[in-house]
């Protein structure tokens, strides 16, 4: 992998001080050579971080109701200030980065995985495989994205799990056309006729010598649609069909601090921000790593 | 709330401006139970066979003129004392002194459902009895002090407690030239007793002869003595189409009024999704005490705006004169508008959690009751509702004779735990279905979820669309619901469709005999000292059972600009609009 190459240093003889700092000086160049990457990659971990540890970074149950103390606006003790039911939004907020993370990755894994293995199958063995797969994604477009959702987490019953599979399959036609581009280059290649003539088996060749070689666009398309996946959630549980109260969302949040602009305005603005940040970063990471995987755009 | 009275605080309420911590919270309820209530005039055709009463409760009736004028024909009785002439109804406001009347000019009314249908028989929703109210004006009124009095019609008389005679006001005509008759209001009324599928054959279904005596006299007779029978003529049994309008509208009746009744507004047109148009009824049977010809706005505009924050910035702005049921949050901000005038009443409505007492969890009355004490009533008023609801454990409002308290009004975890210990349960798990249109219902369970979870409950909210809530709750497909409830002039309205065994809005499928003998008992007894007591024993009897959990009884709101003069503001949802004017 081409990524590898850079970041893996080339095994030798130095001794193990030596590779450190050969280490060490690769790392600092890559973060000076790929500055935007980098800062990026930094929050994106910090919000995974966020999500992963967001029991622990909430300073008080975000589902605890206490009325005595609604609508407040940011304080010490309550840095995003109180919602309509005297919640901590702060706490909230934190803990709805862990949903949309969570989105986040089972939305797009299951984009990745059923429009990589159309794709790996209609662009390999074409005919008819690639005629279904095909019309299927033709049909699948032909609806618009977020209508398409709405409609399918209406046939499953309102929820998160229904819409982050709902967002899942509205990410189908992008993975399958990809791929199969993809794969119809490659498996006119050396490597993938010289792996026939040696008698591999159909599956072994899609999944262990195309698949690794189709990787790159793939990872900066499923970056890039990290994002597109929490807006997509985001939409969803604003209209009140994804994330079911009392979970806190975001975008269940802001429907709900917009009612309260004139009132409290920080009940929208937190989630908003949040989202803004996330979905930011996911499409800054998304395009850094396409500028740093993209072969045509290689500096050295 | 310590030292509760029901009776004071409506009183209170009723007389009051409305001071600030009352104002803060009060939108809410009419919020929720307007944009939500199952209007108490139910609908039997959408329940099939079952022995309902549908349409029954007539909605509760209009704010008309001001001052109360209204020499209640009746008390909800049944049996009208002193009834009321029209002139007394109609006589205009005391306050709209005819040099300072200005007419003429357009009042848009922000509204936040569209019409549903514009047939009588068919509608079940507020929304739709605004616009028809002032098209097919209805017989009677529910007046602002909760008692009934004529409208188009002058007296009532009671040879014996199964005959009525109806005196109609003489010379009335429908807007296509036909009259207001004896015969026409015989028709109409036979309208509904020969359409099956009217959601108001239950209203009229006691009555067994009609016979017009003269031109203007009716006389009516019922199978036995039924109380609620004059309160039932308040809403869409009582509105008067003309039979020649009726029968050239034919199928387009539910979407068209043209010249269809006597009412001081013709119908122009409906923009579905939009907005009703009304245009002024020049030959309307009515004038003020000054002679100034009713009505007094040229057109009246009904405009749908769904969402509540939108709504009060088109009044904020002027596109708007008038809005139904303001966001109780922004109640403090509207108050301190100079440009705004801000009127709640007491209403006929409350706002319960019902369960279903046909399936676990809920099969015990001790787990229900448990469930009822586990909640703060309180805390809900004064969070969601910001304060203008009225807590309350039982079903008719104070305002009304039969009212009486429960035990329920402040939360008493011990209490809820040990009657769950009692039903052999340490925790109950259950899911609360409510309507995901109306943020103020959920935010209602969302805090519920809390209050109730010391006591064992496990509630999981499951928010759903208004109309799956209803059927849900029809075919006992729930655990646990929220909806909101508009009552009647009559304390019937509060319980007999809900509670009688097989009524159409049986939502809890409760059935106990001796609940329904006292219902039918009440429906049957004249005397309202004596209906007082059979109602007070009907809420005992529900305060023990808890099929529904009552928690609040709601205020009926309006906000309206500076400019508009003398409407009145009532807990009708059938209310006349001749007499408001803009300065």
């Amino acid at each position: 992998m081409v990524a590898g190459e850079r970041l893996v240093p080339i095994p030798s003889a130095l001794g193990e001080s030596a590779l450190a700092a050969r280490r060490k000086h690769s790392l600092s160049r890559f973060i000076v050579n790929h500055r935007v990457l980098s800062a990026f990659i930094v929050i994106f971990v910090a919000l995974v971080l966020v999500a992963v540890f967001a029991d622990a970074l909430a300073t008080y149950n975000p589902t605890k109701t206490a009325p005595t103390i609604k609508m407040r606006s940011p304080s010490g003790a309550h840095w995003l200030g109180t919602d309509y039911l005297g919640r901590d939004m702060y706490s909230r907020v934190i803990k709805g980065a862990q949903v949309s993370m969570r989105v986040a990755v089972i939305a797009v894994s299951i984009s990745l995985v059923v429009g990589v293995v159309m794709g790996l199958m209609a662009g390999y063995f074409g005919g008819l495989a690639d005629l279904l797969c095909g019309r299927y994604v033709d049909a699948q477009l032909a609806f618009p994205g977020i209508l398409l959702a709405i409609a399918i987490v209406n046939a499953l019953g309102p929820g998160l799990y229904h819409a982050m599979i709902a967002v899942g399959i509205l990410g189908v036609p992008l993975y399958f056309r990809l791929t199969r581009g993809q794969v119809l280059q490659a498996k006119e290649q050396e490597y993938v006729r010289a792996a026939e003539v040696i008698g591999a088996s159909r599956w072994r060749i899609m999944f262990r010598h195309i698949l690794p070689n189709i990787a790159n666009p793939l990872v900066v398309a499923a970056s890039l649609a990290g994002g597109n996946a929490i807006l997509a959630l985001a939409a969803l549980s604003f209209l009140g069909i994804a994330a079911q109260p009392p979970t806190p969302d975001w975008g269940a949040m802001i429907n709900i601090g917009k009612d309260y602009l004139h009132n409290n305005m920080w009940m929208a603005i937190g989630p908003g921000a949040a989202i803004f940040l996330t979905v930011f970063t996911y499409y800054m990471l998304g395009d850094a790593l396409r500028d740093y995987l993209d072969p045509r755009l290689k500096t050295r | 709330m310590s030292g509760y009275d029901s009776n004071n605080y409506w009183q209170r309420l009723a007389a009051s401006r409305v001071n600030r911590r009352r104002a803060l919270g009060g939108g809410a309820a009419a919020t929720s139970l307007m944009a939500l209530a199952l209007a108490g005039c139910g609908s039997s055709n959408n329940n099939g066979g079952k022995n309902n009463n549908s349409g029954s409760n007539p909605p509760p009736s209009t704010a008309t003129s001001s001052g109360g004028a209204t020499t209640a024909a009746g008390t909800p009785s049944g049996s009208p004392a002193a009834p009321p002439t029209a002139q007394s109804i109609n006589a205009g406001s005391p306050t709209a002194a005819a040099s300072k009347v200005k007419t003429g000019g357009t009042m848009t009314f922000g509204t936040s459902r569209d019409v549903t249908n514009l047939d009588s028989g068919k509608s079940q929703d507020v929304y739709s009895a605004w616009v028809q109210a002032q098209i097919v004006e209805p017989l009677f009124i529910g007046t602002n002090d909760f008692k009934i009095a004529g409208n188009t019609i002058d007296k009532v008389e009671n040879p014996d407690n199964t005959t009525y005679l109806f005196h109609l006001h003489p010379g009335i005509k429908y807007q296509d030239g036909t009259d207001f008759n004896a015969d026409s209001v015989k028709w109409n009324l036979q309208r509904h007793i020969d359409d099956k599928t009217s959601v108001r054959t239950a209203d009229v279904k006691p009555i067994t002869a009609m016979e017009s005596v003269d031109a203007n006299t009716l006389k009516i007779t019922v199978s036995a003595p039924y109380a609620p029978f004059l309160s039932k003529l308040t809403g869409g049994a009582g509105a008067m189409y003309s039979q020649a309008a009726f029968q050239k509208l034919g199928a387009n009746l539910p979407n068209d009024l043209t010249a269809a009744g006597s009412g001081p507004f013709k119908f122009t047109n409906w923009d579905h999704g939009n907005q009703v148009v009304l245009d002024k009824n020049p030959a309307y049977w009515r004038k003020d005490a000054n002679g100034i010809q009713y009505p007094y706005m040229d057109k009246f505009v009904f405009k749908n705006i769904p969402d509540e924050n939108t709504r009060l910035a088109n009044l904020r702005t002027g596109d708007n004169d008038w809005i139904d049921t303001p966001p109780p949050k922004d109640i403090k901000s509207i108050l301190s508008n100079p440009d705004l005038v801000y009127k709640q009443v007491p209403g006929l409505s409350f706002s319960f959690v019902m369960m279903e007492t046909e399936k676990d969890p809920f099969q015990d009355k001790r787990v229900r009751q448990a469930l009822s004490y586990a909640i703060d009533r309180q805390t809900i008023v004064d969070t969601v509702y910001f304060g203008t609801q009225v807590v309350a454990d039982t079903e008719i409002p104070g305002s009304l004779f039969g009212s009486v308290q429960g035990p329920y009004l402040k939360q008493d975890i011990a209490k809820a735990k040990d009657l769950l210990k009692q039903a052999g349960k340490d925790t109950v798990a259950f899911s609360a279905q409510y309507s995901n249109a109306a943020p103020v219902i959920q935010q209602t369970f969302e805090l519920m979820k809390d209050q109730i979870s010391p006591a064992g409950f496990n509630m999981s909210l499951q928010p759903i669309e208004f109309a799956t809530l209803v059927d849900n709750g029809n075919k006992g497909a729930y655990q646990a619901g929220g909806l909101g409830w508009s009552g009647a002039v009559d304390p019937d309205g509060f319980c007999y469709q809900l509670f009688h065994t097989g009524a159409g809005f049986n939502l809890a499928h409760i059935s106990d005999p001796n609940l329904d003998a006292l219902m039918d008992k009440g429906q049957q007894t004249l005397d309202v000292g004596a209906r007082t007591e059979i109602y007070k024993q009907v809420m005992q009897t529900l305060i023990d059972l808890q099929p529904f959990i009552i928690y609040s009884w709601g205020v009926y709101q309006q906000t309206t600009r500076k400019n508009v003069q003398n409407y009145q503001i009532g807990p009708s949802i059938w209310p006349l609009m001749h007499m408001v004017w803009k300065s």
